[in-house]
Order: C-alpha cells, then structure tokens, then sequence
C-alpha cells in the first residue's frame, strides 16, 4: 500500500507534464448558451438547485433584453451586490436593445465594482459562482459577466494562537485568502512581491497562492515549487497541510522540510529572505520553504528584541532541544546501565528514590512520557477553560500521586517536567511533535544499549538530516553544508549593523554550496 | 524503505530480547570502599588469605522519600565480609547474602591493613587486580589502617554515616586545608609500583574516632610497607615535597606554645653529582608565614624579638626536615622525598649509573648527604600586636 | 550572487580538509600514546609522531598531486589510464580488500573496547551489528553526506577532548616530560614505524579528488587536514604523558580512555566524563569506518558502473561482521592491526608512488575516447 502510493507518487513527480494535461482535459469547455434560461438551467442542473443558489431575472427599463443574475448566498457580499450591481444596472438609462452592446455597456461602464470578468466557459463559471462571485447572464451573447462580490462572515484577524509573542505584531492570518494577501502587502510594500495563483484539488478547486520576491528568490527554487504543484493530484485539499505533505522532498521523515507559520511578518521576512511562501484558501496557516535547520529554532522575536536577547534566547532555545530529546533517553541510560557516571553523593539519593518503584527505569520512563503526550494533547484539543483542569489534573494528580503511590520516582517526574518545558520552548508546534516523535526513538536505543545507543540513534538522525533536503536545498545547511555568510544569523543573531546590509544577506542566503 | 523495515525488524528483536546489562539502579549493590585484611592463618608455607571487607550502601526501603529525606535515609550501610584468595571470588558471596549485583563504578576507597601492607609480594598483585578492573577508577584514594582494616569500616560517625565517605572527605580536606601529603590514588600507585619508587600512604587509625595522623612508609625496592612516620616526621615530608602550603608548625618560644601558619613555601634542591657515593643533596627552603596566636607577650614590632622568633622557627623547620630525612634514610631507606626524580631529570647520565642501585645493593639514596638551609620569613602577625 | 545548484554533490574545499582528521583519527588514538611511549622515553615519542605525520602528509601531496590531474576521473578510470585496465582492475581489488579487512578491524575494536569500558554482558556481536548497520545506512545513502557528517562531527570530537584536556590539568606533572631527547635512534624508528597505521586514512585524496569542487586549494587542504592530526596526537600524548608518565602510558593498553575516566568534575550534574568521551570518540570511529567503507564502495562501483550502490553496500555488511569476529582474543586483534597497518599503509604508498613515477614517465595520457 505504501509502495503504491510512493511509487505513483513518484511517476507524477517525474511527469510533470502529465498532470497538467489532466487538469486540461478535465476542463472540457462548454460555451455559454444564448438563452439566459439554458444557461440557468444547467447550472441548476449541475449544482441540483440548491437553496443557497439566488437567482434574479430582471429585465432592465426599457429593454426587452432578459438578464439574470446567480450568486450563492452567505459567501457574496449581498450589500454590495444590491448597492453597486442591481442599484447601478437600474439606475441606466436608454439602455440599447442589441443584447452585446447592453454587455458592453455594463462591462466598461456601469458596474462599479473593480473587477468585472467576461467568462465564455459554463465550468468555469460555476468554478467563480462557487467561489463568490456573481454572475450576470445577458440574453443573447455567448459570454456571461462574473462579478467578484466575495463577502459573507469571515474571522476577523486576531493574534495568532500558535505562534504568540511577546514583543511583536499582533496580527495573524485568517482564513480568508485576500486578506491574508493584504496582510503580507501590509508588512512590505516591495513592489517585487509576487503571488502567483493556482488551482488545486481536483474537486475543492482551492486557490493556492505561491508568494515571492522577484529578483531575491532563486528561479531554480520558483520552478522546482511550480512543478511539484503541478503535480497536485489530489481530490481534496483541507489545507496547507495536504500541500506541505505532497510537495514535501521525504515524507518519511519525522522532521518538517516546510514550515508553517500564521504569522504575517513571519511570511514577510521569509519572503525577503528568498524563500517562498505558500499560502492556501480557507487555512490561516502558511507554508515557508526552503527549511533550514536553523530556521526551525528561530522565533521573529529574535530579531523584535535587542540582539543580545535575541542570542540569548536563542541559545536556550538550542539547550532546549536538546535536553527535549535527549534528556528522557540519557536518564534510562545512566540509570539502568550506567550509573557510574552519575555523582556519588546522587546516585545514592537516586537509588533511594527508586527503592520500591516497581518497574524498569525505561518502563517508568515510557509511562511518564506516554502520560504527559497525552495530557499535552489533551490540553490542547479541550477548551481553554477546561485546559487548566487538564494542567492540574496532570501536574498534582498524576506527579504527585504517582510519587507517593510509589509507581514512579520523584526523580522522573522531574525529568519528565523537564521534557515537557523544554519543548515548549521550540517556536513552532509542528516541529515541536517532530522532536517528541524522535525522543521515543532514543528512549528505545538509550534502554538497550545505554549511552552508545543513544550516540548510534544521535549518528542516524544525523545521517538522515544530512541527506535530507527541503525543496531541494540541503536541510542541515548552514551547518553541514557549511554556509560562513549565514552564521551571523545561527546560533547568535548578530547585531543588525552586522547581520550586513539586508539585500547583501539576501544574496547569500543558502545560495552557496 | 527496505533500510527502515531491516532497521524496524533489528530494533523489535532488540526489544523483545532482554538488555543485557540493563539492571535497576536499586538492584545494584553500589561498593563504595574495600578493606583488606589478612586472615590468621596457622601454616606460613600456604598463600596468605585474604578477608575482603566490602562497603555497600542500602538505600532505604519504601518509595515514601518525600516524607523525610531521602538522601541522609541513603547513608546505611552494609558491611559484607568474605573470605579467599581473590577479591572477585567475594561477588558470589556478596550476591548470595543481598541478591544484589556488585557494582564498582562508585568504588572511592580502598583501605589496606597494616598486615596485609607488610606481608611480602602480596601489595603489587592486589594493586594490579584493582588497577586492571575497567570498571574501578585510577582516581580511588588508597590508605593504610592501623590494626583491623575491618573495624574502620564499621565506625559510625554522628555526622556522616558512610565511614567510607567520611575518610574520602577527609583525605580531601587535609590535603586542601591542614597540609598533609596530597592522598595517592590507584593510579599513582601503578606509576610508583612500576618505577620502584617508595611513597608514602596516609594512614588511618579508630581511636574512638577515625583519625589520620601518620604516613605509612613503602620501601621501593621491597615493594611493601617498612614502618610508618608519626605527625612530626609527615610535616617534614610535606616541607619536602613542597606541599607544606597551609600547615602550621608549633614551636615554643619562651615558655609558650605558638603556631607558625606556613603561607608561601619556596623550596629547591640541588644535587651535586661528583661523586656518586656521596651525592650532596642541597635543599634550600624559604618559607613565608604568620604567626597564628598572638596572645603572646612577644612584641613583634622590636626587630630583635622577631629574629629571634624567626631563629626558633628555622630550627624547628631544620629539626622536622633532619628527623624525617634521618628517618628515611637510616630506618627505611627509602626515597620518598622524590629526589631520584631529579636526578633522572637534572642528571640523567647519573641516574642510568646509580638507578639499580637507588635503593637497594649499594645504596647509593641512604649514602647521600642532604644540606639543609632555610629561611624563614614572618611577615604578619595576626591582627593585633598585643591583647592585654 | 553565487547560485546553489540543486544537483550540486561537490565537496567544499572545508569538507575536504575536515575528512583527512575525520578518516584518519579513530581506533588508534586510544592506543597510539602507549604504543609509542613503549618504545621511547619520557616524552620524545612526539617525534616519531610528527616525523609519521609529515612522511603521510608528504605522500597525501603525492597522492593529491597525482588524481588531480585527473580532474574529472575516478581513481579507477585514471589508473587504468595510466597503467592499463587489468592492472588498475587488480589495484582497485587489492584496495578494496584492504579497506574491508581496516572496516573490520574498526567494528571490531569498537565493539570489543565499548564491551570492555561500557558493558558487562552485552554480546560483543550485538555491540557490532549495531554499529554496522548505522554504518551501511550511511554509507548507503548519498557520498557528499559522508563529508557533511565528517563536518558536523568532527567539532564535537575536537570540543569533548579539549574539555577533557582542561578538566585534566589538576593532574599534571611537567616532571614527567623531562629530560628531554634521551630516545635512541632505534627507539624514534621504531616509534616512527609504529605511527604507520595510526595515519592510515592519508590517501583519502586518490579516490574524492574528482569529486572535489575547487581543486586549487587542494594541497592547502591536505597541510591543514594533516596538521590537524598531526596536532591532535601530539595534543593527545602529552596529555597522556603528562597525565600519567611514560612507564603508565606505555602500561596501559587504552590511556585515551584512562584520561576521560582520570577528569571528575566534583559538584557537576556528571561527576564522571569517561563515558560521555567514549561515546563521542564512537563518533570519530563511525567517521573513519564510513570513509573507509566509501572508498571500497566508490571504487567497486567505479569498475562495475550499472551496479546499484545501495545492494553494494548490504553485500559488503555481511562480509565485513563475519570478518570482523574472526579474532578471538584482543591479543589477536592487535596482531592482526599490526600486520593491517603496516601492509595497507606500504601499499597505498607504493600505490601512489607506482602512479606518480609512470606519471612522470609517460606524462598524462590524453583522455581515451571509449
């Protein structure tokens, strides 16, 4: 099943071209019908009359010519639509009697509303009716109006939950995609910013925005996301997820090669960097590749507070990871195979502690963990109110009670907080899990062959992260590959003076090999 | 994705075998110190036999440790006697009595018994079987026990319970403060045992409660203990070997006792060579101080007074340094001043001469001839001259 | 601006110089300081070290010299260029042999001193497979990330021995480097001879030059790559001499290893570092055999060019374990090291002198059309 899917997968990959033709063949053209009444016909035909579907024939003042106009209700803005559509188109006066010249008219001059389509193709109409716009149908020409009147309720924009920071913009994406748009023009008005749109899901037809600077971005890297895109073969397409996951270099690997992120300024940044930033109708998450290693560890507030904080903060962060994913593991190790490396005077404490504790350290271990993952997700799907509940329930109650129940020791319990806090100090939650899922693994080497299991589990994620590669860019760089121009901005974020003059950065940004 | 599930197949199987050498921290049985006695035994013909006492410390039951410290309930101990001819034959018997596994990992002290130092041929290859143990670490501190090795172990100090613990502390603390010789560890040991160098060893002794007072001499060349040198001959040594920083020297200077507190030691020696019966080994010792108590009716400021004191000193310093040379080189003949170092270093066509014969045959250490000079500098007294 | 090439698989002129420290240091750090205070005095075995150093470093020139100009050929296609297919098919045989028997001689050390200083009962043979398998999945995967884990690793192993280097100096005695230069003749040859498989690795330069992106700075790389061994041996053995004095060292069969369990940091979270420092040093080893096992891996494919590398590298996993526990005692693997050493050395030597006199001789061929 999973050979399939790999191997299907990369067939498309390989024929790019292929996919492209699909699309093509899928839309098989169907030209607008002369009569106003067909063309009603068929699109109720095809969307099988829904309620949400308003049509309105009208015919205007001293004209013989019959109009109709179709939209869907809750998404078109209907204000807009009675003000600027019905109100302007009423208020014409000697409207002509020649049906194309009535077209004209409307099309150039009487519609108030910026953009006005011509669209010859019933599909894709229905396609713009979907997506909230109105169409206009006029007896007698082959052609039919589409009026973008999108509205309807939409969240309005509101601080990013995932990614909160202290000492930053307040802003985060929604789910609406021009706003999101708007939100990025907003962060930088550089006239090289580029959205490109797209299609994608063969059914969900979501728009897919590919977001870029013109002149900073590698064209290599522009291409390479195009054609992936293009190979987007896929029903149904929920979010950004689904396109991380498909155009993603080894969707094998436990670490993330896109980020993600519903942080304008984050997608901004990106972008002025030379990466390319995916954004996808209907999620308020966007996607940014190429990922780096170090990318992952770093939070805009790096570059929000003073540099020395940002350095700081950034060095605790690199602590946390580490002691996130090999904390747990090197606890089993020194406790059950080798505890002479612990201090004396502590591993008597250690060895007291766990007098009549009844399981093996890796056991005890493996509960603590599997107990805080559950409370962690637990946490988070409840309700923030109830969440705290959740926070007390898993801190007293099962810390405390395990300790005194003498199921666990107090020592674990204390690692395990440990874990726990260092890996809420990663930024991001995606990346986050990707940690906790390869802290397991070096629970498992750790319990079998102590410290050289983890050492050998350490070699093999870094074997896999040297030969992994994010959009074709090599995920460890600028440590291996090693990048001297991107150091200034690693592990220390260097003062902005010497973070070099922004548009030189940019240049070399992972560009050198 | 053949890699991953060859990868997934070896870690299940890993899994579902046991680990091997994966052992709860409570079901070890943590040594932290040996003794070495030797066991009476009626024939002489037959191998001396050993009783191998081992430390362990019990951790205490019940996971109920929030309820009153854990760490100060962890110090009981266990004390574990056997009795053979190897120190590894004791593991069975250890298992046996605790069900517990040995483990050295932790192993901090090793204390010899005076009997067990002094029976020819058997310290070399007691030293060899721990220094050759991965598990045990060249850092082990290693002393003499006046009498029973055993009974040490079984001293219960108010403050600490782990009398192993205790004399580690110790050994660190007299060497940090007090000014005793630097404790010689395993590792040392091995150096001194491969190069036939004498050395001394503290030694340790329960008078109601455990005191170190004395250094048990090793003769190189014998490779065993000759005798031992009390706290007067242990000062000499250290001003010897340049580790005196710190010590106090009491001397009596017009009917009182007074403590001379040694902060600076300067010391050089110089050997002349011309003749190797008769090395001339020059020591030139300048040593800065205070004087400690200055309850006394001496009045420092008079330059007089305190060249006379500084006199007093000198000949208590010259004293300690002849007694414990005398010591050495009459009773022991043993070089534990280090001096063939220098000559190996500063006079190297020599000591290829002479370095067979250091020691032992002719002699050539207890021939020497050692010229002390000090110089003794007080130079603050206290914090006030007088208290009337 | 400089454009990163997606398909781009070259060796930076950093990763070059890192790989030479990272092929050559391994197995033989640990026993390299007791191996050559056993046969000189006090500490003079620094010369044989640097004298074994720059004889390798002379011949890494060579052999740098020679495949680079063969720009774009791997060894196989230049050396049957210049000595014509069989014999350069033989060569690469021989080769690749050789660096199978170094890959087992590695795994099997690896296992047998981790065994030794980390386990008790732990089978050395699963210590072994284990350490295999990371090795093919490695080696199995792309060749420029052998040199990306050299570079990632190789501040690590640099980092944990200084630490120990500056945890240890409580324990130093100068004394124990004096007198100086009181080594016979004999002693610095033999010391020099014992240094041969401790520099095995030099070669490296024959078989990845092709690979490498810019090759002016090739014999710089070597000089930096070489010194830094050269320079952490000698770091190594004075410390050791320092430490614990010639007679010890040279008594002890692991001084590397007795240095890490000497350093206790009293108060810290890890009072002991012995373990930490073995694992670490796990890290260099996996360097060294993953190189090796590369090279034997590059050239096999060279000769058989449409055989899949991945197969390759399982073929190779089965040989190099059985290999590997042939050996019964450690007092045959050592033998069996030494007899490695000095032949593999002489013969990569000869290798490269065989190939620079034909060189010099005929000149380089013109590229053949086939």
């Amino acid at each position: 099943m999973v050979y399939q899917f790999f191997f299907s997968r990369r067939k498309n990959r390989k024929s790019g071209k292929k996919g492209i033709r699909d699309k093509q063949v899928h839309h098989s053209s169907i030209r607008v019908k002369k009569k106003v009444k067909d063309n009603i016909d068929y699109v109720k035909k095809t969307l099988d009359s829904p309620d949400d579907l308003k049509i309105r024939t009208i015919t205007l003042s001293n004209s013989s010519i019959p109009c109709a106009f179709l939209y869907i209700e809750g998404i078109v803005d209907e204000q807009s639509i009675h003000e600027s559509v019905l109100g302007n188109l009423e208020n014409i006066e000697n409207v002509p009697n020649e049906p194309f010249a009535l077209l004209t008219l409307i099309y150039s001059k009487q519609i108030a509303l910026n953009d006005v389509t011509k669209e010859h193709d019933l599909e894709n109409i229905i396609i713009a009716l979907l997506s909230g716009q109105t169409i206009l149908f006029i007896d007698g020409v082959q052609v039919a109006l589409a009026v973008e009147t999108i509205g309807g309720n939409t969240r309005q924009i509101e601080e990013p939950l995932t990614e909160t920071l202290i000492r930053g913009p307040r802003s985060g994406f929604v789910e609406t995609l021009q706003t999101n748009l708007a939100l990025i023009r907003r962060e930088a008005k550089d006239p090289n910013i580029r959205f490109k749109t797209s299609y994608g899901g063969k059914r969900t037809k979501k728009r897919i925005v590919i977001a870029y600077v013109d002149g900073i971005a590698q064209q290599t890297l522009i291409d390479e996301v195009n054609r992936r895109l293009n190979t987007l073969n896929i029903q149904m397409i929920r979010g950004s997820g689904d396109i991380e996951e498909w155009i993603e270099d080894s969707f094998l690997s436990p670490f993330p090669q896109i980020l993600n992120t519903e942080r304008p300024d984050r997608v901004a940044a990106a972008i002025m960097q030379g990466k390319i930033a995916i954004l996808v109708e209907g999620t308020p998450f966007a996607l940014i590749a190429p990922l780096n290693i170090s990318d992952v560890l770093h939070s805009p507030e790096d570059y929000y507070e003073r540099w020395i904080v940002g350095t700081s903060l950034r060095i605790l962060r690199y602590l946390g990871v580490f002691i996130s994913i090999f904390l747990p593991a090197i606890y089993v190790a020194l406790i059950s195979i080798q505890p002479g490396m612990i201090p004396t005077d502590l591993v008597f404490s250690i060895a007291s502690s766990r007098e009549g504790v009844p399981f093996t350290p890796i056991v005890e271990a493996l509960l603590m963990v599997v107990t805080l993952e559950l409370l962690q997700e637990a946490g988070a799907r409840l309700p923030q109110t109830i969440g705290q509940t959740i926070g007390i329930v898993g801190g007293l109650v099962i810390g405390e009670t395990a300790v005194q129940a003498g199921i666990v020791s107090p020592i674990m319990v204390i690692v395990v907080a440990l874990t726990a806090i260092a890996n809420f100090s990663i930024p991001s939650y995606s990346v986050a899990i990707s940690f906790r899922v390869v802290r397991f693994a070096f629970m498992f080497a750790s319990a079998i062959l102590g410290l050289f299991g983890v050492v050998l589990m350490y070699i093999i994620v870094n074997i896999h992260l040297v030969n992994l590669k994010s959009i074709g860019y090599p995920f460890m760089s600028p440590f291996a590959p090693f990048v001297k121009s991107d150091w200034n901005d690693v592990i220390v974020r260097a003062p902005l003076k010497m973070l070099s003059n922004q548009s030189k950065k940019n240049d070399s940004f992972i560009l050198k090999g | 994705m053949k890699k991953i599930n060859l990868l997934l197949f070896i870690i299940a199987t890993l899994l579902l075998s046991s680990c091997w050498d994966s052992v709860n921290l409570e079901e070890r049985a943590l040594i932290v110190g040996t003794a070495l006695d030797l066991q009476e035994s009626d024939e002489h013909d037959e191998p001396p036999t050993l009783s191998v006492t081992n430390q362990i410390v019990v951790p205490t039951e019940g996971g109920s440790s929030t309820a009153n410290g854990g760490a100060s309930a962890a110090k009981s101990f266990m004390n574990i006697t056997s009795i053979g001819e190897s120190i590894y034959s004791l593991d069975k018997e250890l298992f046996a009595k605790t069900s517990k596994i040995p483990y050295y990992e932790h192993f901090l002290l090793l204390v010899i018994s005076e009997q067990v130092a002094k029976t020819d041929n058997l310290l070399p290859k007691l030293l060899d079987t721990y220094i050759r143990d991965a598990h045990i670490r060249r850092g082990t501190k290693v002393v003499v026990a006046e009498g029973d090795a055993k009974t040490l172990l079984d001293y219960k100090s108010p403050e600490k319970q782990l009398p192993i613990l205790l004399m580690d502390e110790m050994l660190d603390q007299n060497e940090k403060h007090a000014g005793f010789v630097k404790p010689i560890v395993l590792g040392d040991l091995e150096e001194f045992h491969l190069k036939n160098n004498s050395y001394v060893l503290p030694v340790m002794k329960l008078d109601g409660e455990i005191q170190n007072k004395a250094g048990a001499v090793f003769q190189g060349a014998k490779e065993k203990m000759v005798g031992t040198f009390n706290t007067k001959e242990l000062q000499g040594l250290a001003l010897m070997l340049k580790e005196a920083e710190g010590n106090i020297i009491d001397f009596s200077y017009r009917n009182e006792t007074l403590a001379f507190e040694i902060i600076k030691l300067n010391q050089k020696t110089k050997l002349n060579t011309d003749d190797i019966n008769k090395i001339n080994i020059s020591v030139q010792l300048h040593i800065d101080g205070i004087i400690k108590d200055s309850s006394s009716k001496v009045n420092y400021d008079s330059k007089e007074e305190l060249h006379d004191v500084q006199r007093v000193i000198n000949e208590k310093v010259t004293g300690l340094l002849k007694q414990v040379i005398d010591k050495a080189q009459k009773e022991f003949n043993a070089d534990v001043f280090n001096i063939w170092r220098q000559l190996e270093t500063r006079h190297y066509n020599v000591w290829e001469q002479v370095k067979d014969d250091w020691e032992q045959g002719e002699n050539y250490f207890a021939k020497a001839n050692f010229d002390i000079s000090t110089d003794i500098n007080v130079y603050s007294i206290g914090t006030s001259n007088k208290t009337n | 601006m400089q454009q990163y090439d997606i398909s781009n698989k070259r060796i930076t002129k950093g990763e070059f110089a890192i790989a030479f420290p990272s092929a050559i240091i391994g197995v033989s750090v640990l026993e390299l300081p007791s191996e050559i205070a056993s046969v000189t005095s006090y500490s003079d075995g620094w010369i044989p070290i640097l004298i074994g150093g720059i004889i390798f470093l002379l011949f890494a020139l060579l052999a740098v010299h020679v495949a680079k100009s063969f720009p774009n050929d791997s060894f196989y296609t230049y050396t049957s260029r210049l000595l014509s297919k069989p014999v350069a098919g033989c060569i690469v045989f021989i080769l690749i042999v050789i660096a199978l028997f170094i890959g087992s001689y590695i795994l099997r050390s690896v296992a047998f001193i981790s065994q030794q200083y980390l386990f008790d009962k732990t089978p050395m043979e699963i210590l072994a497979l284990s350490f295999l398998l990371v090795v093919i999945y490695a080696i199995s995967g792309e060749r420029i990330g052998l040199f990306r884990l050299n570079i990632l690793f190789f501040p690590i192993i640099i980092f944990i021995f200084i630490f120990v280097g500056i945890f240890i100096i409580e324990w130093f005695e100068y004394e124990n480097f004096l007198p100086l230069l009181k080594t016979d003749v004999k002693g610095y040859v033999n010391g020099t001879v014992k240094t041969f498989g401790s520099y095995f690795g030099f070669s490296i330069g024959l078989f990845y030059i092709y690979l490498v992106k810019n090759k002016d700075n090739a014999y710089a790389n070597v000089i930096t790559g070489l010194s830094l061994t050269i320079i952490f041996y000698l770091y190594i053995f004075f410390i050791c001499i320092a430490v614990f004095g010639n007679l010890a060292t040279s008594n002890l069969h692991y001084p590397t290893i007795e240095l890490a369990k000497r350093v206790s940091i009293p108060g810290g979270i890890f009072e002991r570092v012995d373990a930490f420092v073995f694992s670490i040093w796990v890290m260099a080893i996996f360097n060294t055999i993953s190189i090796t096992l590369d090279i034997a891996l590059n050239l096999l494919c060279s000769i058989f060019k449409k055989a899949n590398k991945k197969i390759i590298s399982f073929i190779f996993a089965p040989i190099i374990f059985y290999v590997s526990m042939f050996p019964e005692s450690l007092d045959q693997l050592r033998q069996f090291s030494k007899y490695l050493g000095v032949i593999s050395t002489s013969f990569h030597c000869s290798v490269i002198l065989l190939l620079f006199a034909v060189m010099k001789v005929r000149g380089v061929p013109l590229r053949e059309e086939n």
